[in-house]
């Protein structure tokens, strides 16, 4: 086969491969795991050899000897049942490591999975050393099962088909166009062409474009449910993290994981994969106690780290939750003022729902030294900053001695969102409407200016206001509406000239520079072809000194 | 067109090449498409341009901002800059070919795309224009260079502070 025609299957191939072996580890884990310590038969591993069969057969066939070589050691290993100790259980873990590096540089353009000889070498001696065979070896004889493989294989391509992400992507832009040519055909038509057509045709014209619509809604529809991946995809890690973790910082820990049926958007789930590592490493690394502390204080001495999603509508909930020693609001307050991010007075005040929040800023960390686990890739600023982009919010809850538990939730899908169009300084802008807590008459004896910064008393609180009309226009004066919206930092008030009218718009991410530089995050497009900018509350002037009303 | 402002116009270029021939070193030549901004001339590196487009629909942006405006091309939100920093929605929309980022260049007219080797550019210093480093000086006309990486990293057009002009 040419070298261009092998690079054209290696991403399917490698997407296929990858799944195999994450499944693979999955099940190793939870043999260790029951093992506790002690051999384990490797038997239970057999459903997975029709996946590890097809990995073989497809590395050989694009040429990649060392790949396949492995692969077929690892399968012999596996249809012997045999029964090995638990430095080879990680030993087996640590191949899984090696597959997915192997993966990497054939993507990047590597012949083949180089530096595997040795690891075949390792699972011969494996088997060499034979250990016990499980009893039911025989019914594994390799004609019998290298035909069954193939067979199941065979049926199970015939039913799905495999899509380039890219294709994807591409297809729900042009989903976008095309609601946005459906929206404008209207839209001229009601503007230019109506008045001049009978009532007859105007009839058949307006069901012509109701028909376009309900399946142009259809497409969309289809299209993000095509895009739609199980959570398991990122889930299926956190043992293995959650275990490497444990053993590198020498804690015991247990985890649960549940909710990997859940679905939402491939974007989502790629955007959260990392931030899910963050957690569950800072929950071992950070939370989690050492066994003898634990046991010191009356817990079990396996700390136990809960990851658990739920479908909630419109929305995914991740809760990462551990039962270790809770986070120290009185050492954050005092690294706070240690490092200069607050006054020693405004620590002293501000209360421990507050003082958690703080551990969300950039730069902040309680540890004087990075850890080897957590104080590298992501941090909490990063992981609160990802949730927002993603249109969803991030809650900490922790309780001395007791644990900490994070809760993100975002929305199933970023493509569509529900928003209300508004008028601010003569020019439409959009809500998101489940980012607005109220809208109504502005009132100007709610109006309070403590001091000196606009503030709008609401149901008996006081909300600072952002300027928004000014941001557009110097000029401009504000509006006789206000509008209260939802924030990380808490609320805010806005005024706003008019309310429009609200609805489902698709949403197109900005880019820089526009991302960095005005409360937008995201846009949509209006029917007349013009862009809507959608406000984002959370990027509005947090400094509400800035504020005049 | 008369056929003395023919030759004129054709004796111009040849100058123009000239000039450039005798200010070569054995350089990298590179394809420049050359616009028309205000009374400026602007060679932006072909290699650089994602699409050329007639400007769309253009939404107001923030005030005391540099950017003209927003657009919307395929599903990508697209920032519409003036290059003379006057906030002016031009003709033309050169769209830049930059990685995660979504810029187009303001345009009057095109010119045309001219080969010209990295020697014929000049250090300029002090230029009223903050993107401009160097300019390619015919005897006739002058062209500045919009290097992308420059003109984005430029005070004002670079995100995250606002500037006014």
């Amino acid at each position: 086969m040419a070298r261009d025609e092998i690079q054209e299957l290696i991403e399917p191939f490698a997407a296929e491969a990858e799944e195999a072996f994450a499944a693979f580890e999955t099940a190793l884990l939870q043999i260790e795991s029951a093992a506790g310590g002690a051999s384990a038969s490797l038997a239970g591993l057999r459903d997975h050899l029709r996946a590890l069969h097809t990995v073989k057969g497809n590395a050989g066939m694009l040429g990649m000897p060392q790949l396949a070589g492995a692969v077929h050691q690892l399968e012999e290993i596996i249809k012997r049942g045999l029964r090995v100790e638990a430095d080879a259980l990680g030993g087996l873990l640590n191949l899984m490591d090696e597959f997915r590096a192997g993966l990497a540089a054939v993507r990047g353009g590597a012949e083949d999975a180089e530096g595997l000889d040795v690891w075949t070498q390792w699972l011969r001696g494996l088997l060499d050393a034979g250990a016990e065979v499980a009893g039911d070896a025989a019914a594994f004889a390799d004609a019998a099962t290298d035909a069954a493989v193939d067979e199941g294989e065979r049926g199970e391509r015939a039913r799905s088909l495999r899509v380039d992400a890219e294709t994807l992507d591409q297809l729900q832009r042009e989903v976008g166009e095309l609601i946005l040519a459906s929206n404008a055909l209207r839209q001229t038509f009601r503007a230019h062409a109506a008045e001049r057509l009978s009532r007859g045709e105007r009839r058949l014209l307006v069901d012509a474009f109701d028909r376009l619509e309900r399946s142009v809604r259809s497409v969309q529809d289809r299209t993000t449910q095509t895009r739609l991946l199980g959570l398991s995809t990122i889930l299926r890690r956190v043992p293995r993290i959650a275990r490497d973790a444990a053993a590198r910082s020498g804690r015991q820990v247990q985890v649960a994981v549940s909710g990997e049926a859940v679905q939402a958007d491939k974007g989502v789930v790629e955007s959260l994969a990392d931030v899910l590592v963050h957690l569950v490493r800072n929950a071992v690394d950070h939370g989690i106690e050492t066994a003898d502390l634990r046991e010191a204080l009356g817990k079990p001495a396996a700390g136990q780290v809960r990851v658990e999603v739920l479908g909630r509508g419109e929305f995914v909930v991740i809760i990462v939750e551990d039962d270790g020693g809770g986070i120290d609001a009185d050492m954050v307050r005092s690294k706070a003022v240690e490092r200069g991010f607050f006054s020693a007075e405004a620590a002293a005040e501000a209360d421990d729902d507050t003082v958690l929040r703080w551990l969300f800023r950039a730069g902040f960390s309680t540890r004087d030294a990075t850890t080897e686990l957590s104080g590298r890739g992501v941090g909490l600023d990063v992981v609160e900053q990802t949730v927002r982009e993603l249109g969803g919010s991030v809650r900490l809850q922790s309780t001395r001695g007791q644990g900490t538990r994070f809760e993100l939730m975002v929305p199933v899908s970023t493509a569509v969102a529900d928003l209300m169009e508004v008028e601010v300084a003569g020019r439409p802008l959009f809500v998101p409407l489940r980012r607005i807590v109220a809208t109504g008459r502005f009132d100007p004896e709610a109006l309070e200016n403590p001091a000196g910064l606009p503030h709008y008393r609401f149901r008996d609180e006081l909300v600072p206001m952002v300027p928004l009309a000014r941001r557009f226009a110097s000029d401009a004066g504000e509006g006789g509406y206000m509008m209260v919206l939802e924030r990380s930092a808490g609320p805010v008030c806005v005024r706003i000239a008019a309310i429009l009218g609200k609805g489902q718009a698709v949403l197109h991410p900005l880019a820089d520079p526009l991302l960095r530089r005005g409360p937008f995050s995201a846009a949509t497009v209006r029917g007349d072809g013009h862009v809507g900018l959608i406000l984002d509350p959370d990027r509005l002037a947090a400094d509400s000194s800035e504020a005049t009303a | 067109m008369s056929r003395d402002s023919v030759l004129k116009e054709a004796w111009g270029l040849a100058e123009d090449l000239l000039a450039s021939l005798e200010a070569s070193p054995a350089a990298v030549e590179r394809k420049y498409l050359v616009i028309q901004a205000g009374d400026q001339q602007i060679g932006i590196p072909e290699s650089d341009i994602r699409v050329v487009v007639d400007t769309p629909a253009v939404s107001a942006w923030l005030s005391g901002d540099w950017l003209v405006g927003v657009f919307a091309l395929r599903g990508d939100i697209c920032a519409l800059t003036d290059p003379l920093l006057q906030r002016t929605a031009r003709r033309l929309a050169i769209v830049l070919e930059r990685p995660g980022r979504h810029v187009a260049v303001g345009a009057d007219a095109i010119v045309g795309s001219e080969r010209l080797f990295d020697g014929d550019w000049k250090d300029v210093s002090g230029a009223a224009l903050p993107w401009v480093s160097r300019m390619y000086k015919g005897r006739r006309r002058a062209i500045l260079l919009l290097d992308p990486g420059h003109y984005l990293a430029a005070p004002g057009l670079a995100g995250g502070k606002e500037t006014s002009p």
